[in-house]
C-alpha cells in the first residue's frame, strides 16, 4: 500500500448520482441551473458570470496559474439528492468520510450548527433548535435561494460583484453549495457555526458560495475546514465568500484550509462593515498546491473595525500567495493586519496586501505587520504591500520581519531531546500561536498536529 | 568509588579551527555534586557544549561515555534522551511556546511518570516563587537573566536527568533565588542526578556543598580536590592553580 503522509488523502468509492461532462460551456451552465430547478433570475446571473469568465484574463501578477486545465475539470458533481438533517440520513460511505474527519463528533462537542459539503452539494445541515427559534438561518446556499429568495437577492453579489475577477465570475457561473447565514438583530450566537468542505471526485471543481448577513448588533463566529484526496491530477477550488456586517454587528470568519497538494485554491473573500461593525478574518492556509486568497474588508461605516490574521505554511512544491485588503471608506475606521508565514522544504510564501484610505475617510488607522519565518535556504518569502492614501490625517504603520530558525535554537531544543524536525515544528507552532489562540481548543491541538505532520512529511522526501 | 555515570576521557575539542579543550578527563557518579571553577574563557561552556554534542564543537581526541557506553558520536537529542541535561548560561527565546506547555513536553519526553515529573517542576516553581503568569509566558522571551535561570531549573526538575551540567546558574540571580536554586539542585542530587556545577564565583557553594571541586584553566583541569579547594581559590585566585 502506498503510504501517504497527508492524512486526509484517502478517497471513497462513492459513485456520483449526477455529473456534468468535463469542461465548461454556456450549455453546462444552463444544465447546472436546470439540475437545481432554479429561477430565471439565477440562471441569467450564472450566464452573466460565464460571459465574464470567458472575457477576463487569468491573473499573471501572482502565483503561476498557467497549468490549470479548465477543460479537464468537472464543474458539477452531485453525490446525494438533498441535504440531510441528521447524520443517519447521510449515505453511509459519505457519513464514514466525515466521521474520519471528525465532523459529527465535533458537532456534538462545540458547535451550534454544522454543514458538510461533499463535492458540489451540501449533504448535511443542522442547526440547534434554540437558534432556529431565535430566527437564525444557517443552511446551504442552494436551499437559501429557494426558501429565502428576497433576502438572497438583496445581498447576493453585493460585496463581491460578478465580474470582480475571473474566479468570482467562474464561481457565479457554476456555484453550488456553500453556507448561508442570517443572524437577526441583536442575536448573539455563542458557539461557532461550522462548515466542512470535502472534494472527493477526481479532477473536480468545488465552487461553493457563502453568504453571511449579520443584522444590527448581532454576533456570530463561522468556522470552516476543508480537505481532499491526493490525486495526481489537479482539482480546483474557487469559492466566493461575502459577509455583510450591519451597524454594530460582529462577525468572525475562521478558515483552516488543509487541501491536498493537488488543489488550486483560488478564493475571493470580502466583507462589508457598516457603522461600528467589527469584522475578523482568521485565515489559516496549510494545504493546497497554490493558494491565492486575500480576505478583504470594506470599512463602509463610521468607526468600523477590521482584524485580519492571515497565516500560511508553504512546504515542498507549494506556493501560498496570501494576504489581506482593507479599504477605508468612512471616518474613524480602524484596521489591523497580521500576516505570518512559514516557508520550508523549498516552499514559497508571499504576502500581498492592499491598505487603502479613500477621500473623506478621515482619521483612518491602519496597522500592518508581516512576519516571515524561513526554515531553510531553499525556501522563499516575499512581501508585496500596496498602500494608497487620499487623506492626510490617516495613520499607517507597516512593519515586516524575516527570521530564520537559528542554530542556537536548534541546539537548545536538541539538548532537550527534540530532533531537528521536532524542533522546527515546535518553533513553527510557536510562530503560529496567534492563530492557535483564536481557535477552539481542539482545533488548536489539531493545528499543531497538522504542522508537525507537514514538516515531518517534508523531511521524509 | 562507585561506577561513574559520566566519564570524560582525555578529550580534545575544537571549534572554529581553535582548540578549546585539551586532554581533559572528568568522571561523575550517581548523585555526586562536582564543582567546575575557572576564569572566563577557560573552556567551561565549551566543555558543556562538547558533552552535549553541539555540532559546532568537534571532539578530535578522547571519548565521552554515559553508563559505560560511548556517546561521542551521538547527536545531541540522543544524548539528551539518554539522560544528559544542560542548564544554559544564555538560553535562546522560543516564541509562542509557553513555559508550562514546554515543561509538559519535557516531562513527556524524559520521565517515565510525566505526572510525577510535572509535580516536581511545580514544586520547583513554588520554591522559586514563580507566578502563574510567568508559567504562561513564552519560553525565555523577554526574560531577565534571573528568570531565564529559573526556567532552566524548572526544566531540570521536569527532566530528572542522570547527569546535569549547570552553566553559570549564579549569574544575574538574587540571593533568595540562589538559595532556592541550591535547594532544587540538592534535591536533584538526592534523587540520583550527578551534577557538574560550573561557575567562576563561589557564591552558590555556601548553600550547596560539592563533593569534588575541579579547577579548569586553558581548557584542561589543572587541579582537583575536596571543598577546601574553594577556600584556596577565594583567597589566591585561579592563577595559583594554573
Amino acid at each position: 500500500m502506498k503510504h501517504s503522509a497527508y492524512q486526509y488523502g484517502f478517497h471513497d468509492s462513492v459513485r456520483p448520482l449526477y455529473r456534468v461532462p468535463h469542461g465548461l460551456s454556456e450549455d453546462t451552465v444552463r444544465e447546472i441551473s436546470a439540475q437545481k430547478n432554479e429561477s430565471a433570475w439565477m440562471r441569467d446571473t450564472r450566464l452573466r458570470g460565464y460571459a465574464l469568465f470567458r472575457k477576463k484574463p487569468i491573473p499573471t501578477w501572482g502565483a503561476d496559474l498557467s497549468h490549470i486545465d479548465f477543460d479537464a475539470i468537472s464543474y458539477y458533481v452531485r453525490a446525494t439528492d438533498k441535504p440531510a438533517h441528521t447524520w443517519s440520513e447521510v449515505p453511509k460511505k459519505i457519513k464514514t468520510t466525515f466521521e474520519r474527519l471528525g465532523v459529527p463528533q465535533n458537532e456534538r462537542k462545540f458547535f451550534a450548527g454544522v454543514g458538510a459539503q461533499y463535492d458540489s452539494e451540501v449533504v448535511y445541515h443542522h442547526i440547534r433548535k434554540d437558534l432556529d427559534k431565535q430566527g437564525v438561518i444557517f443552511t446551504d446556499t442552494d436551499t437559501a435561494l429557494k426558501q429565502y429568495p428576497e433576502l438572497f437577492k438583496k445581498y447576493f453579489g453585493t460585496v463581491v460583484p460578478i465580474g470582480d475577477n475571473v474566479f468570482s465570475a467562474l464561481n457565479t457561473a457554476c456555484w453550488s453549495g456553500g453556507s448561508f447565514i442570517y443572524v437577526p438583530k441583536g442575536v448573539k450566537v455563542k458557539l461557532p457555526l461550522q462548515a466542512y468542505f470535502r472534494i472527493n471526485e477526481k479532477r473536480a471543481g468545488q465552487f461553493e458560495r457563502t453568504l453571511i448577513i449579520a443584522d444590527e448588533g448581532s454576533d456570530v463566529h463561522y468556522i470552516e475546514g476543508c480537505t481532499a484526496p491526493t490525486y495526481s491530477t489537479d482539482a480546483l477550488h474557487a469559492a466566493v465568500v461575502e459577509v455583510i456586517a450591519h451597524k454594530g454587528a460582529h462577525v468572525r470568519y475562521t478558515t483552516i484550509q488543509n487541501w491536498s497538494s493537488n488543489v488550486y485554491n483560488l478564493v475571493t473573500k470580502r466583507a462589508r462593515a457598516e457603522e461600528g461593525a467589527f469584522i475578523e478574518w482568521v485565515d489559516g492556509n496549510l494545504g493546497s498546491k497554490i493558494t491565492m486568497k486575500y480576505p478583504s474588508v470594506l470599512l463602509a461605516g463610521r468607526g468600523a473595525r477590521a482584524d485580519i490574521l492571515s497565516v500560511a505554511l508553504a512546504g515542498k512544491k507549494q506556493h501560498q500567495d496570501t494576504g489581506a485588503k482593507v479599504i477605508h471608506m468612512a471616518p474613524d475606521t480602524v484596521s489591523n493586519i497580521l500576516s505570518k508565514s512559514v516557508s520550508f522544504g523549498g516552499g514559497r510564501a508571499s504576502y500581498r496586501g492592499v491598505a487603502q484610505v479613500v477621500k473623506g475617510a478621515h482619521r483612518a488607522k491602519i496597522k500592518v505587520r508581516c512576519d516571515a519565518l524561513l526554515c531553510d535556504a531553499r525556501s522563499r518569502s516575499d512581501t508585496y504591500p500596496t498602500i494608497k492614501v487620499e487623506e492626510q490625517d490617516a495613520r499607517i504603520e507597516h512593519e515586516a520581519t524575516v527570521s530564520r530558525i537559528s542554530d542556537k535554537e536548534l541546539f537548545y531544543l536538541a539538548s532537550r531531546g527534540f530532533s531537528e524536525t521536532e524542533a522546527a515544528s515546535l518553533v513553527v507552532s510557536g510562530f503560529f500561536e496567534p492563530l492557535a489562540k483564536t481557535l477552539p481548543f481542539d482545533y488548536a491541538i489539531e493545528l499543531n498536529r497538522l504542522i508537525r505532520m507537514e514538516m515531518e512529511n517534508t523531511k521524509q522526501k | 568509588m562507585r561506577k561513574p555515570v559520566l566519564e570524560i576521557k582525555n578529550i580534545t575539542v575544537e571549534t572554529g579551527g581553535k582548540k578549546v579543550i585539551h586532554d581533559l578527563s572528568l568522571s561523575i557518579g550517581k548523585g555526586e555534586i562536582h564543582a567546575l571553577m575557572g576564569p572566563n574563557g577557560s573552556g567551561k561552556t565549551s566543555l558543556c557544549f562538547a558533552v552535549l554534542g553541539n555540532p559546532a564543537y568537534t571532539v578530535t581526541k578522547g571519548n565521552i561515555l554515559l553508563d559505560g557506553k560511548r556517546i561521542t558520536a551521538l547527536p545531541t537529542e540522543e544524548r539528551a534522551r539518554r539522560g544528559i541535561f544542560l542548564s544554559f548560561q544564555e538560553p535562546p527565546e522560543i516564541g509562542g511556546v509557553g513555559v508550562s506547555s514546554f515543561l509538559r513536553m519535557m516531562a513527556k519526553k524524559h520521565a517515565e511518570d510525566p505526572r510525577a515529573a510535572m509535580k516536581k517542576a511545580d514544586n520547583a516553581a513554588k520554591e522559586l516563587r514563580i507566578s502563574e503568569t510567568f508559567m504562561e509566558r513564552y519560553l525565555n522571551e523577554g526574560f531577565s537573566g534571573g528568570e531565564k535561570k529559573k526556567s532552566e531549573m524548572l526544566q531540570l526538575a521536569a527532566a530528572a536527568p542522570k547527569i546535569a551540567l549547570i552553566d553559570e546558574i549564579d549569574a544575574g540571580v538574587d540571593v533568595d533565588s540562589l538559595r532556592a536554586i541550591a535547594r532544587i539542585l540538592k534535591d536533584a542530587a538526592k534523587n540520583g542526578t550527578g551534577m557538574l556545577i560550573i561557575t567562576h564565583t563561589a557564591k552558590l557553594f555556601s548553600a550547596l556543598k560539592p563533593d569534588r571541586v575541579h579547577i579548569i584553566t586553558n581548557g584542561t583541569i589543572s587541579a582537583s580536590g575536596g571543598p577546601a579547594l574553594i577556600k584556596k581559590i577565594e583567597k589566591g585566585g585561579f592563577r595559583a592553580h594554573a
